[in-house]
This record gives structure tokens, C-alpha cells and sequence, in this order.
């Protein structure tokens, strides 16, 4: 019997998934889930959530739009989705390292800001830097750096954690629905 | 009494007199703080008094005694 689009999507998500779960578990175990949950970004709390969400969303804009496209068309997009995907990830690493800083005792990763405080700047430098000065202040980091600045890092941190994602989504998305195409394709040879 | 480091530094820097420092008094058994650079000036009945620098880093009581800290 003839399948649905609903139902072939269903198959897609269905792929996606086992992919995702052999790249967590099967390839590399627990060390590289260990890895992800923590470099995640500082901001908001259950982040998780959100990038399932960011990847349903991707998978059906790929289902949607580019199920139609030739094979030469989606090898294209895979391409361009893997660079991004790189670029994204060390972009995203490079933010990670110079803008955030581990919590004492915790090592969870707490935002930094850019723009330090008028009053601040001469302090920092003799304080001996920035960690220096956050210890001195509680560890609250709108009295070093301007809250707006701390926002847009933030807010920059999410952007490539969820760009890195949305990539990643449209890699294997594209992947297995030109892989799902050639079995339909083969099968339909063999009929 | 506590001030945090940062605070000690900014207020010397001003030239702003002890007295007027935004000094945090520390006199019941639960207060709280959180973790940081201080700096401390205790007191005791008998007048004897101390000051210094404290890093607090690990969820532990912190307990001033006369030329013990």
C-alpha cells in the first residue's frame, strides 16, 4: 500500500533518529555525550528542549521543500550544510573559549561580557584580569562587564550552538532521504 | 565585617575613608556568602581587632577568632 507523506516523514524522523543515537552511543559511548552535554551554552537553562525542537523544525523544512530536488541538487545542499556545520563548530568552540568562564567548584560555564564597566577598567588590570576581578565581586558579572554585552553573548553562544544543529539536522536529513530515495528507487528496479 | 575585594579596591581607589566603605556586618551563625575575595575586619569585645584578606571558595564555616585567622 501506497504511503503518505505524513508517514514517510514519520520513516524520515525514524532514520534521523537511529543515526543520531548510533553517532551518541555507538560510535563513540559516553565520552562524546559526556562531551556534548557539557560544552553546551550557558544560557538558557534547558537547552536541550529547544535544540530538539530547532531539528524537528529543520528535518520538516527539509522534508518539506526538498524532497522534490535532484540528487545532484541535495548533494549540493549536503555539501554546503557540512561546511557550515564545521565552520559553525569551531566558530561556536572559539566563542566558548574566550567568552564564557568555568564557576568555581561547579565547572559549569557562566557568560562573559565584552565591555567592561567604566569604573572597572582600571581595576581588572591590577587585580590581575578579568577572573581575577570576578572573584573580587562575588562572582556576579554585571559588576564587570555592561549587562547588554553579557546578553549578546549569550544570546551569540545560542545562535551557533543552535546553527551548529540546524546544520547537523540538515546534513544527515538530506542524507537519509537521499539514501531512502535510492532504496525506493532499487526496489522499484527489482518490481 | 566583609566587603568584596573588588569593592575594597574601588572605594581605596576613590580615597573614601573606612568608615563610609559599604561594609557588610557579619553577626549571626547563618549568614551567607557567596564565593569571592573579601576582605574582613573583626572585632572583638575586648578591642582587640583584625583585618586581612579572605577567599571564600567551598561551602565551610568561616570562623573569626583573636589572632587565630
Amino acid at each position: 500500500m501506497a504511503k503518505n507523506g505524513l508517514e514517510e516523514f514519520k520513516e524520515v524522523l525514524r532514520d534521523f533518529r537511529s543515526l543520531g543515537a548510533y553517532i551518541i552511543g555507538g560510535t563513540a559511548g559516553a565520552t562524546l555525550a559526556l562531551a556534548l552535554t557539557n560544552f553546551g551554552p550557558p544560557w538558557p537553562n534547558g537547552v536541550s528542549g529547544l535544540t530538539s525542537l530547532t531539528e524537528l523544525l529543520v528535518l520538516v523544512f527539509v522534508f518539506h521543500f526538498w524532497y522534490e530536488k535532484t540528487s545532484d541538487q541535495m548533494s549540493r545542499r549536503m555539501k554546503l550544510a557540512l561546511v557550515f556545520l564545521v565552520t559553525g563548530f569551531f566558530l561556536y568552540l572559539y566563542f566558548l573559549d574566550t567568552y564564557t568562564f568555568p564557576f568555581p567548584n561547579t565547572g559549569e560555564r557562566w557568560a562573559k561580557g565584552f565591555f567592561i564597566q567604566d569604573d572597572i577598567k582600571p581595576l581588572v588590570q591590577e587585580l590581575g584580569g578579568e577572573l581575577e576581578a570576578l572573584k573580587g565581586a562575588e562572582y556576579k558579572q554585571e559588576v564587570i562587564w555592561k549587562p547588554w554585552s553579557i546578553t549578546l553573548v549569550r544570546l551569540t553562544l545560542l545562535f551557533l550552538w543552535l546553527w551548529f544543529f540546524t546544520n547537523l539536522a540538515m546534513f544527515v536529513g538530506t542524507f537519509v532521504i537521499i539514501q531512502r530515495r535510492r532504496k525506493t528507487k532499487g526496489r522499484r528496479a527489482f518490481q | 565585617m566583609v566587603l568584596p575585594y573588588l569593592v575594597y579596591r574601588k572605594c581605596q581607589m576613590l580615597g573614601q575613608p573606612p568608615r563610609e566603605w559599604p561594609w557588610r556586618t557579619l553577626v549571626g551563625m547563618d549568614e551567607k556568602l557567596y564565593m569571592g575575595k573579601y576582605i574582613y575586619l573583626a572585632m572583638w569585645p575586648n578591642g582587640q581587632q583584625d583585618s586581612g584578606a579572605i577567599e571564600v571558595m567551598t561551602d565551610t564555616s568561616l570562623i573569626f577568632r583573636p589572632g587565630v585567622r
